[in-house]
């Protein structure tokens, strides 16, 4: 594979982001968050650094966790991000490799998909992957057939799961520490280019503190009725400040997006057309090549959550934020960007992702549950039928559940898609009716 | 002889599986479900309770489960599920397992969900334990942690204590049975062997619902008249060997060997992969000793797949294997993932390989002939054409 393969891939996403820049500046919609030019120029940034490193012979490194893959000098190696953008006939082409070479076509597509797209070197090719059970099963398979295939250095990253309900030892802490530290010296002594830099480790967690700051914010801010957030916005997987060469200009972007959300709650204003007259939770992802989001609002259906990863635990605040004390004692910078790592939900046993789902609810004054049960995303979707009874039961919402695929379009039927959230929507409506009334009597 | 030799490979199918366990109830007490070859079995024998190989229900139909979980996730999952809800398992005092997969995980926090309150016999004894994906030294104190808090909960559970002699024993029993069946295998070896693909599936898994003690003296008595039996088999060539998980159900591999084959050597976690090491007496601390057999396993779990293929390209070469059969089972990711690696490593190896993926249930008998026959078809062509070949 030559050492530029996926260089046509980044300068074509470069160019998309490019474009929309000057899109954006030329023709600003009132509709939309004027921040979105900083995302864009963000993008623009992310894409270029990615160009230079691959064209400089400087190393990438797999995104999560992000931070101290950023420490050690490795440029991002986003390709489970890049496979997102997959969809639509360029997806079918990575689908055909799949099913030809006998590949796990059922698995989730996001991760299968980025399978074929290294291998053939349409994406660049990573220099060091740190996989790990702190992610859901198909990703780390993923990572380590790529590895195991293309003859990667790789570090496996263990955590005791049995963390999942928040309670992190001592030493599971230590445990997920150690190891760390040996992944460090495994990278330096295999990876040329890298070299663990303490100092930007913190610097990184300064950043990304600030920029949870903000996701705090936002996350009250969403409480709001009507919600400010667009669902389109609410399903955006966030780029974190390490992602990219300066992440101040990232946590600027949240704070100026966070400011727009202000001054529309402020206002009155929400994301829907007309007047709010639902809002839903939608969990835990979407067909890529579909717009619900778009669909629901012009129906006055507000989204001002999806429920994916462990996201709005970390919105809500679940982990202590940086610097505040852990157990009682003051957390080195190393420990402070791993102790969430043992505590996360995803990956784990489900307690979490469950109650993780009703406190969304409850916080955001949700009134449904969209549960759409994608192919092959076995953390997800044996959860259904278990959450529609905790919200039936807690909550007194209705859940629907949908099952299909994320890039694949050949299972997908739009009319039925659509029909069954009309009338879901048409549930909920009768449902939030229901509750108003009982609410009444019991306050009388 | 051969109706002991029935009877044992008879022993997982659903009309007798549960005749030990239930026997043991009566007269001697708790019986504990095993989902994964992972868990270290010794600890709950050690403990004086049956571990019980669990099978999903073997029907087609899955009512109960099917509420629960859609049905593109691990069929095996879903049958274990079915079997649960449909009150086969009722007799278990509860489950141990390992993650072994997301779908594990789910299955094992749906259990924990739905055997609450009206299913008191579930819960109690329910334990999952935690099992690194690498085997090094760095890991190896947190999965020593793990085993010692399977013992914590069993001697919790049972209110009683689990010695480091009972454990020793326990290990010995085990380190028998292993070393009963390698003798089994080696049989394998021969042109026409002792025993077929399918009998041999029977006899493990026939270890795994039995007490470990009447297992090793019925396979004791047997092996002599083993030793002099050739198998009833329709072709003792081309020699295949089968490469899957959660496979417990003889008549899959009777349906191969059917075709004009022998399954001459497995890649199986309820086969080769359940037997193949020995816990290492000589270490002094038997908890050491369990936990160091169970973190040095070869399976689509664990991150070296590298070892994996080594593993299997070695059996490949040691019992003379014309072709490999990758018999996945649906929706079993991690040897989904796997496969794409171990193939290329095959066809690096020049050794003829086919991947058929199957329920869990025996089903689709038909077309999962009509594939494995063209395989085994292409490998007599191949065969032929080296006997009659002048090089």
């Amino acid at each position: 594979m030559s050492s530029l393969a996926g260089l046509p891939y980044l300068e074509f996403e470069l160019a998309a982001a490019q474009r929309r820049v000057k899109k954006i500046k030329e023709h600003p919609d009132p509709l939309k968050a004027a921040s979105n030019l900083l995302y864009y120029e963000l993008e623009v940034d992310y894409r270029s650094e990615q160009i230079e490193s691959l064209k400089s012979g400087k190393p990438f490194g797999t995104i999560y966790p992000g931070p101290f893959m950023r420490a050690l000098g490795l440029v991002p190696w986003d390709a489970i991000r890049s496979a997102d953008k997959s969809y639509g006939d360029k997806a079918k082409r990575y689908f055909d490799m799949i099913r030809a070479e006998g590949m796990a076509e059922h698995t989730c597509d996001r991760t299968i998909v980025m399978v074929p797209m290294v291998l053939s070197g349409d994406f660049p090719k990573p220099s060091f992957m740190l996989a790990g059970n702190y992610t859901c099963q198909p990703i780390h398979l993923a990572y380590r057939l790529i590895a195991h295939t293309l003859n990667t250095p790789t570090y496996f990253m263990e955590r005791k799961f049995s963390a999942w309900s928040g309670s992190e030892s001592e030493q599971e802490l230590k445990y997920v520490v150690d190891q760390y530290q040996e992944m460090i010296e495994f990278a330096e002594k295999n990876v040329p280019g890298c070299k663990f830099n303490p100092d930007k480790l913190e610097e990184l967690l300064y950043w990304d503190n600030e920029y949870n700051k903000y996701e705090r914010l936002q996350w009250k801010l969403r409480a709001t009725v009507p919600c400010p957030m667009a669902g389109r916005d609410a399903f955006r997987e966030p780029m974190y400040p390490h992602f990219y060469a300066n992440p101040a200009k990232c946590v600027d972007y949240m704070r100026r997006f966070t400011e727009e959300m202000e001054e529309k709650a402020s206002k009155g204003i929400g994301s829907v057309q007309g007047e709010e007259r639902l809002r839903l939770l939608w969990s835990p992802t979407a067909p890529y090549f579909a717009d619900p989001f778009g669909w629901l609002a012009k129906r006055g259906v507000a989204v001002p959550a999806v429920e994916m990863g462990t996201m709005n635990r970390r919105r809500r605040g679940h982990y202590s934020a940086y610097g505040e004390l852990w157990h009682g004692r003051k957390l080195s910078p190393f420990e402070e960007a791993l102790r969430g790592l043992g505590d996360s939900a995803w990956g784990g046993l489900g307690h979490g992702t469950v109650q993780s789902h009703i406190e969304t609810c409850r916080q955001l004054k949700l009134d449904g549950i969209v549960y759409f049960l994608q192919w092959g995303c076995e953390i997800t979707n044996n959860f259904g039928t278990l959450i529609s009874e905790v919200a039936e039961k807690e909550l007194g919402i209705p859940t629907l559940i949908l099952q299909g695929r994320q890039l694949d379009e050949s299972t997908f039927e739009e009319q039925e898609f659509y029909r069954q959230l009309e009338e879901f929507v048409d549930i909920c409506l009768d449902a939030k009716k229901k509750r108003g009334f009982r609410k009444q009597e019991h306050g009388k | 002889m051969e109706n002991k030799l029935k009877e044992l490979v008879q022993a997982v199918l659903p009309e007798s599986r549960n005749k030990w366990a239930l026997e043991w109830k009566k007269e001697k007490g708790n019986v504990v479900g095993v989902l994964t070859s992972h868990v270290p079995e010794e600890v709950i024998y050690a403990s004086g309770m049956l571990p019980f190989g669990v099978s999903g229900s073997w029907e087609a139909s899955t009512p109960f489960a099917s509420i629960h979980r859609p049905s593109m996730s691990c069929r095996y999952c879903i049958h274990v599920l079915e079997a649960i809800l449909n009150g086969e398992l009722d007799f278990l005092n509860g489950l141990v397992s390992i993650p072994y997969d997301d779908d594990f995980k789910t299955l094992w926090y749906l259990i924990d969900y739905l055997g609450k309150p009206g299913r008191p016999y579930m819960g109690t004894f329910n334990h999952i334990m935690y099992l690194p994906h690498v085997n090094s030294e760095t890991t190896f104190p947190m999965w020593l942690t793990s085993v010692h808090e399977l013992k914590d909960h069993l001697q919790r559970a049972a209110d009683r204590q689990i010695s480091d002699d009972s454990l020793r024993k326990a290990n010995e029993t085990y380190n028998t049975t292993r070393t009963l069946l390698k003798k089994v295998y080696e049989l394998r070896k021969r042109e026409i062997p002792a025993i077929t693909g399918a009998e041999v599936l029977g006899l493990v898994t026939a270890s795994r619902v039995m007490p470990r003690d009447l297992f090793n003296r019925s396979l004791t008595e047997l092996l002599p008249y083993l030793e002099d039996r050739k198998a009833p088999l329709k072709k003792a060539h081309p020699r295949v060997l089968v490469s899957s998980d959660f496979l417990d159900n003889p008549a899959y591999i009777d349906m191969i060997e059917n075709t004009g084959c022998v399954v001459a050597m497995d890649d199986l976690d309820l086969g080769s992969r359940y037997i193949w090491n020995n816990i290492d007496t000589a270490i002094k601390d038997p908890w050491e000793a369990v936990a160091r057999r169970y973190l040095d396993v070869t399976s689509p779990f664990m991150v070296n797949w590298k070892k994996y293929a080594d593993q299997l390209i070695g059996w490949v070469r040691e019992y003379r294997i014309d072709g490999v059969i990758d018999f996945r089972q649906l929706y079993s990711y991690p040897r989904e993932y796997m496969s794409t690696y171990v193939v290329q490593r095959l066809k690096e190896a020049g050794i003829p390989y086919t991947f058929v993926r199957r329920d869990y249930h025996l089903s689709g008998v038909g077309m999962l002939t009509t594939r494995v026959e063209a395989f085994v078809e292409m490998l007599q062509g191949t065969l032929s054409n080296k006997r009659t070949s002048p090089h």
